[in-house]
């Protein structure tokens, strides 16, 4: 493992040191006005910025992606997995008009019957820009609910692992189809948006994993119930305020279906409700965020009658994090440009903080996060991290362990994660 | 003090204290509404009266059949510069913030001054030819870098 783990670091070095090598070149040859990536693009046309703006069509390619090696202390196992590459393929049709796509593949590849891997859409829509600050979304996007859900770059958060309330309560990268309208103020530095997409399926809840599974994500999703969604963003300062909230349906079966299962169809049955707010502080290297949310399944005994998926009806999850970057008053030349960032994070949740009649209560399900560590920025799009994440969650209830296993050790309620990971975007 | 009182204590201080930067950082920019300048280019050329500026030293500017949103900031030399309000990375509109831009799209962050201080835009923001002529600032619509 020890040799794999080298021989994985030389080779991203490797890579960084040629890319670097060959970005220097482009700037030689005077060919610095776009990133490597979209001069790759062959047949580009023009830059999109002329004396008119941006009449030009043009074709830019980016992405992402993040590689990570976790040991767990209690189980005494380890994994290393190449969570995701993502490709941005974006065209600018027109000044109004532009096209914009993310495909994703996690965990390097996808066998057939294999349980592990995906490949997925993340994005794929049209934009129409109706002047400079307001535009409308058609396709299947991320709403703005959150942070990560819409900046979800490995560069943009602290640790190897997403915030683990922005991935059991606010499931990231969270994608539907439909229709959003989003704009900004002129008057004051704040952003707006209102969107409406299809509903998430309750069908496939998991008990578990919040309303994880019920994401549709742009496959043959069921459009009977709908949802809208609305953020609101505030910048003030160094400081970023958010609020947003979802208001849904979950029942995505015609109402034959669904009143054979008692379930309440129609474009808000069986409603799902969602509130989330989030505060963010940037300044000389300090940053601070905040987050709190909150999701409520009032009907969830009908989901729990119709599939015995033993969903709760209200969960929630917060943290906060404080970060500071080492090198932020560093006067060497060597350290200009370069970031050091330690940070630590506590993260609080509940994925059944309250349920139905029917509902089994779980006490794996609350869960507090401590995370520490640091990430260190070479440049300002690779990133190279490592964090200790010490977990502690309620009692395991027996009732909930059908086929118990006679030589099962006792559940621990502490566990702690060691992880090391590395990140790029472009 | 139990642990469970002392978690209750710490984010009551938490809240205050943020509670406080957070009143201060919204009075703040009351005091400051983005100033919004609606005109037209003739020729490539932008023309601002100079006396614009008289009582604060940044201006949004839309112009008509434009795509982005100029910044016209005045310098302490009593120079000025323009930046264009577009992502360097995927051509995304930027949003003003307190004291930086941001593109809502992957987050890339730019200084006052048009620098990425943070990813994935590489590339510093698009400067326009800015310059002082018979009391009007002359912008010109062509990038310069």
């Amino acid at each position: 493992m020890d040799r794999i783990l080298l021989n994985t670091v030389i080779s991203i070095f490797f890579f960084s040191a040629t890319a670097s090598a060959q970005k220097s070149n482009w700037d030689k040859q005077g060919q610095n006005s776009k990133t490597p990536a979209q001069q790759l693009v062959a047949g580009t046309g023009e830059d999109s910025m002329s004396a008119y703006g941006a009449t030009h069509s043009r074709t830019v390619i980016s992405g992402y992606g993040e590689l990570y090696y976790q040991n767990n202390i209690d189980q005494k196992t380890a994994v290393v997995d190449l969570k995701r590459a993502v490709l941005f393929v974006g065209h600018q049709f027109n000044g109004r008009i532009a096209f914009f796509s993310e495909l994703e593949v996690e965990d390097a590849k996808v066998e057939a019957g294999g349980a592990i891997g995906e490949v997925g859409m993340e994005q794929a829509y049209l934009k129409f820009s109706l002047n400079p600050r307001q535009y409308i979304v058609a396709g299947l996007f991320l709403p703005r609910i959150g942070i990560v859900n819409e900046n979800h770059l490995p560069i943009n958060f602290n640790g190897v692992e997403r915030p683990l309330v922005e991935q059991l309560i606010i499931p990231s990268t969270w994608r539907e189809i439909g229709v959003g309208f989003y704009g900004q103020t002129t008057a004051l530095p704040l952003t707006y948006t209102v969107a409406v997409v299809n509903g998430v399926n309750n069908a496939n809840f998991e008990h578990g994993t919040g309303f994880q599974a019920g994401r549709q994500e742009g496959q043959l999703a069921g459009a009977t119930n709908l949802a809208v969604t609305a953020a609101v963003q505030y910048f003030a300062g160094n400081w970023k305020f958010q609020v947003s909230g979802y208001m849904g349906g979950t029942t995505a079966l015609g109402p034959r279906a669904a009143d054979s299962l008692q379930l309440e169809s129609g474009i808000f049955g069986t409603p799902m409700y969602l509130a989330e707010g989030d505060i963010q502080y940037y300044n000389k290297g300090l940053s601070f965020k905040a987050l709190g949310c909150n999701v409520s399944l009032p009907d969830a005994s009908s989901i729990n009658r119709a599939y015995a998926n033993n969903v709760a009806t209200q969960m929630y999850g917060a943290y906060a994090e404080l970060g500071y970057n080492l090198l932020q008053t560093s006067k060497k030349q060597k350290w200009q440009h370069k970031q050091l960032n330690i940070f630590a994070r506590y993260e609080l949740l509940d994925l059944n903080a309250k349920i139905p009649d029917n509902g089994v209560y779980d006490g794996t399900e609350k869960q507090t996060h401590l995370v520490a560590g640091l990430g260190y920025f070479p440049i300002p799009n690779v990133v190279i991290k490592a964090d200790v994440r010490l977990l502690h969650t309620g009692p395991q209830n027996p009732d909930l362990l059908v086929n118990p296993n006679p030589n099962a050790l006792p559940y621990n309620q502490n566990n702690t994660f060691i992880n090391i990971g590395i990140g790029y975007s472009f | 003090m139990n642990r469970k009182d002392f978690i209750k204590g710490s984010c009551g201080v938490c809240i205050a204290v943020s509670s406080g930067f957070l009143m201060s950082a919204l009075l703040e920019s009351c005091k400051t509404p983005l100033g919004v300048i609606k005109t037209a280019a003739q020729d490539n050329l932008v023309s601002i009266p100079v006396a614009e500026f008289a009582n604060s030293d940044y201006k949004l500017v839309r112009l008509r059949n434009y795509d982005y949103d100029l910044a016209v900031q005045k310098n302490k030399d009593g120079s000025f510069e323009t930046l264009v309000l577009v992502c360097t990375h995927a051509g995304h509109p930027l949003t003003k913030t307190g004291n930086s831009y941001y593109c809502t799209l992957h987050g890339s962050t730019f200084d006052h001054e048009g620098q990425v201080t943070k990813g994935p835009a590489e590339k510093e923001m698009y400067k326009l030819n800015t310059q002082i002529k018979n009391d009007q600032i002359i912008i010109q619509l062509k990038p310069i870098s």
